[in-house]
């Protein structure tokens, strides 16, 4: 796919607000936008992120046999991947100019300016030697890859660990991390690689351009700076006209970043150790995704559990009542169905007093109405909710359970619940004729 | 091996601040527009310019002439033999160079829609291999009578022990001597190419930055009087 265009609208606005010494984004000209460092639970791996610009890069190593020119150093590789998922004018498996300049400026920083110390991955002369391997990935693109991508390189060089090898007089023992703790990289220096776009002839310097910066601007120069104050690399990767004081100006701004960077990448490596060395499994890549917030399925599950422990305590009564049951079941046998009928009569005497008992109440005192209607519904709730259990079980069972019920509510409720429990009972003797 | 004796003389006899004999031809290849055949101490480039034409309708722009340059190396310019010249990595970059490099010298809005190619080959490296090239390629630019800003000069200048040498030969470009490659316009400070090896104290950048400018303004009288001879031997010719 073709790169979208910069619009001559948009091309004026960025000029002019650049000239004026403003930026989209809020920055001022000389300001570096924010940079996260990550390194994964896997040693050797970072991300980094600088804006909304994301490199991956990983590390590994291997043994190889060195060429016959340098027998006793080391070998570093550079590999770096342009996906279309960074943008979508990068074709698949091609590099072309952007990915070659990439390649080569990564290669000029990191290997020609002599970071890592490659005669100490020589494990024999001629013969075996390690091969480090880099692989950068741009996971999004939004200005300064270089810069990006250095740093996450940086990152996970500082990050890797190689196998502990032994050298026996015929044959070379490597050990996994198992037997034996892995070595670091020997690295002298981290180079850090700043790019800064110009404007009117070098007038104007822009710190850090994102994309559309970058494409309206006169050009960029590209300087590599380490904390010691030492320029690696120095580059002016567009058709720039510059004087030398201004590139020197550029020097003096990218060793700033260089300081400032250095103490970042120190810290994160400094952390990452602190916790491996606890025992504690890293993070790594985790943290970068917001914690997990609790949906609302689980809160939906706790109401249903609610229900559940009202029944626990109905069920122990049942059972520390089943005993008296037994006593009680002779008695309504034998003499049944005439106290039940003496039962009805009394029922209605006393439904007639308590009409009037509660007429006599309203007047009397107001607050205890409320109460007792909230009991008398609950209580009618609970003889209900038993009831119709009953209709499930056997005819015994139902005796069992109609006794059961009568006795808690003539314990609970003595004298007002009384032609409450009788409606009930004529309600079963009812469903015992149908 | 030192650099610089305690003398203060280097290992072929110069002083820090001297470069290399200069010898130029113009106007060898007849195929090309225009074509120069530069030795700058033992380095020995040719460069061929095939002039403005119509070119590939991907790489056409239309308000601008497209820049092609390819440089490669033969297979026996250096002390070791070397299985691929063109193409790799060093030899790639070298070429993006040396384009960003002329299309900020050549006034590119003349030639609309065109294309122009370069074609740099260095018989023998001995150096300062990208100064000559540069060096080379503006002459051959000027042989084809391609408008330019002005005839760019390289050259190139390391630090030893805080003191600028310039015009490096391949014994000097070791590895520990950080070195910068200057181009710039008439030699004026006008600097369109600018490239860093090895690593360089700051303080040490202004002094190498006015050593590397100073020799491209002593390269610049060189190419210009080779270009001025050129004129006057061609002069007669036309009948002026």
């Amino acid at each position: 796919m073709r790169v979208q265009p910069v619009t001559n609208c948009e091309k004026a606005v960025i000029l002019e607000a650049l000239k004026i010494g403003k930026r989209f984004d809020f920055r001022s000209l000389e300001e570096f936008r924010d940079v996260k460092l990550v390194v994964g639970a896997e040693v050797g791996t970072a991300i980094c992120t600088i804006g909304n610009t994301k490199v991956m890069a990983a590390v590994s190593a291997e043994i190889a046999e060195p060429s016959s020119m340098r027998p006793h150093k080391g070998v570093i590789n550079i590999d770096v991947d342009l996906s279309p998922m960074a943008n979508y004018a990068n074709e698949h498996d091609r590099l072309g100019s952007k990915g070659m300049e990439l390649i080569r400026l990564l290669e000029l920083i990191i290997r020609d300016s002599r970071c890592i110390d490659v005669e100490a991955l020589c494990i024999r002369a001629g013969k075996e030697i390690w091969k480090i391997r880099v692989d950068v990935r741009i996971l999004d693109e939004d200005g300064s890859l270089l810069d990006c991508a250095c740093l996450a390189a940086i990152t996970a060089l500082q990050h890797f660990r190689r196998p502990n090898v032994t050298l026996e007089p015929h044959h070379t023992l490597i050990y996994s991390e198992y037997e034996k703790a892995p070595v670091p990289l020997n690295i002298y220096h981290m180079p850090i690689c700043t790019t800064i776009g110009l404007l009117d002839k070098g007038q104007i310097v822009v710190i850090d351009p994102t994309d559309k910066e970058t494409a309206c601007l006169d050009g960029s120069i590209v300087v590599a700076c380490n904390k010691r104050r030492e320029v690696c690399a120095l580059h002016q990767s567009t058709n720039l006209i510059l004087s030398t004081k201004q590139i020197e100006r550029c020097v003096k701004l990218a060793m700033a970043r260089a300081e400032a960077l250095t103490a970042v990448v120190s810290d994160v490596i400094k952390q990452d150790q602190i916790e491996r060395s606890a025992f504690k499994r890293p993070d790594g890549f985790a943290i970068t995704t917001p914690s997990l917030i609790l949906t609302a399925g689980t809160t939906a599950s706790r109401q249903i559990r609610a229900p559940v422990i009202k029944t626990e305590p109905e069920s122990f009564t049942q059972r520390s009542l089943y005993q008296p049951s037994v006593i009680l079941n002779e008695n309504p046998l034998s003499v049944g169905s005439v106290k039940q009928e003496d039962v009805d009569e009394e029922t209605l005497l006393a439904e007639q007093l308590t009409t009037i008992q509660n007429s006599v109440g309203q007047v009397e005192v107001t607050e205890k109405q409320t109460v007792a209607v909230s009991s008398r519904k609950r209580e009618v709730e609970e003889v209900n909710d038993l009831l119709d259990g009953l209709d499930d079980d056997d005819e015994e069972e139902e005796v069992q359970t109609m006794t059961l019920g009568s006795e808690t509510v003539l314990n609970d409720v003595p004298m007002e619940e009384a032609p409450d429990a009788e409606d009930s009972l004529v309600n079963a003797k009812k469903k015992k004729k149908k | 091996m030192n650099i610089i004796s305690e003398h203060g003389f280097r290992i072929d006899g110069r002083r820090p601040a001297q470069i290399r004999n200069i010898n130029t031809r113009l106007g060898l290849n007849r195929n090309a527009e225009g074509s120069c055949y530069l030795e700058h101490g033992n380095t020995k480039v040719l460069c061929a310019v095939y002039g403005p034409y119509e070119g590939k309708s991907s790489k056409r722009i239309e308000d601008k002439c497209a820049i092609v340059c390819q440089y490669s190396a033969t297979k026996f310019s250096g002390l070791e033999r070397k299985n691929r010249t063109r193409g790799d990595r060093k030899s790639t970059e070298i070429s993006r160079l040396l384009e960003k490099a002329f299309e900020s010298v050549i006034l590119t809005e003349a030639f609309p829609r065109s294309q122009l190619d370069i074609f740099c080959e260095v018989i023998q490296g001995d150096g300062s291999n990208l100064a000559a090239c540069v060096n080379a390629t503006s002459l051959a630019l000027a042989d084809a009578g391609i408008p330019m800003k002005g005839i760019a000069s390289a050259a190139t200048c390391g630090v030893v022990d805080g003191k600028p040498i310039v015009d490096l030969t391949s014994r000097e470009e070791t590895d520990l001597l950080p070195r910068v490659t200057l181009a710039t316009i008439c030699g004026r400070d006008e600097v369109i190419l600018v490239e860093l090896q090895n690593r360089l104290h700051i303080d040490h950048l202004s002094t190498v930055m006015d050593a590397a400018k100073a020799t491209c303004a002593d390269v610049y009288e060189c190419l210009a009087v080779v270009a001025q001879q050129h004129l006057k031997a061609c002069a007669p010719i036309l009948g002026n």
